[in-house]
């Protein structure tokens, strides 16, 4: 059985224009968040690596004790609207780490070839 | 070695008065990012009012004082997107609605220039009106419209 095509990418980009012409980054952040927050509420049995890496983002350790994000599930949107989809996935990541209660937090690094969001260990800083 | 270099320049509308509260943390990024852009590959100049480090104190449009600039040369496309998109540079980007007022027309322009020219605001500014005249063409352009460096030198 096949199934009828879909075309989720151009409706994507539509909507990722219209975000950004209408400056919809606090909402869709906060809708991300909120997002990811359930999701993480349904894996707080599973390694962080784990959960990260079932979302696409091929995480890896660093010796600094911090995860790096190999792949950007997003890459095409993301190049496309880069302030507008990175600041969708950091409030995503955010939400990730909050409902799985994961010591960890997520904070904007980006440089090329990974993904933009960087997630540094907690228990070793103090707020 | 290409003949041509991209020069980039943008204006945005300050929210508040550059000295006020709310801007403090844009006015605090303001030298490690340019900084950061210095050390990027691929940085080639950037424009800077005499005395200053950046071009924060320019308002070249005479009827909105609020409108400031910034403006660049770089060696490729590529190299100044990275710079703009994956760098310490995208936070900031990420935290504009913070500090800058939304503007409806094209605020970003792209366009070439033979390597070595140190191009003017003047010179950025009738490039700004020609992408918001006729929309993206070789001679002004955007990140998601470019257009490649022409085969030859122009003269």
């Amino acid at each position: 059985m096949s199934l009828p095509p879909r075309d989720y990418r151009t409706a994507a980009g539509l909507l990722a224009e219209a975000a950004e012409e209408v400056r919809a980054d606090g909402e869709l952040g906060a809708a991300a968040h909120r997002d990811g927050v359930a999701a993480g509420q349904a894996a707080r049995d599973l390694p962080l690596t784990d959960l990260l890496a079932a979302r696409g983002y091929e995480p890896v350790a660093g010796d600094d004790g911090a995860i790096r994000l190999r792949n950007c599930p997003f890459h095409q949107l993301a190049e496309q609207f880069p302030p507008l989809v990175c600041g969708m996935n950091l409030a995503l990541l955010e939400g990730l780490l909050e409902g799985a209660e994961q010591d960890y937090r997520a904070r904007m690094a980006a440089k090329p070839g990974w993904c933009c969001v960087v997630l540094e260990n907690s228990k070793n800083n103090e707020d | 070695m290409s003949d041509f270099h991209l020069a980039q320049f943008n204006v945005g509308r300050f929210k508040y008065p550059i000295d006020s509260p709310e801007m403090a943390e844009f006015v605090a990024r303001l030298d490690p990012i340019n900084a950061l852009a210095d050390e990027a590959p691929g940085f080639v100049w950037r424009y800077t009012a005499e005395g200053a480090n950046d071009a924060t104190s320019i308002r070249p449009f005479a009827d909105d004082d609020q409108i400031a600039i910034n403006f660049s040369v770089w060696r490729s496309r590529e190299e100044l997107w990275d710079f703009v998109y994956r760098s310490g540079h995208l936070e900031v980007l990420r935290r504009r609605p913070e500090w800058f007022t939304r503007v409806t027309d094209s605020y970003l322009v792209l366009w070439w220039i033979p390597a070595g020219h140190e191009p003017t605001v003047q010179e950025a500014m009738e490039r700004l009106d020609t992408l918001r005249a006729d929309g993206p063409t070789p001679e002004a352009f955007t990140f998601r419209a470019p257009f490649d460096a022409p085969a030859a030198p122009v003269h």
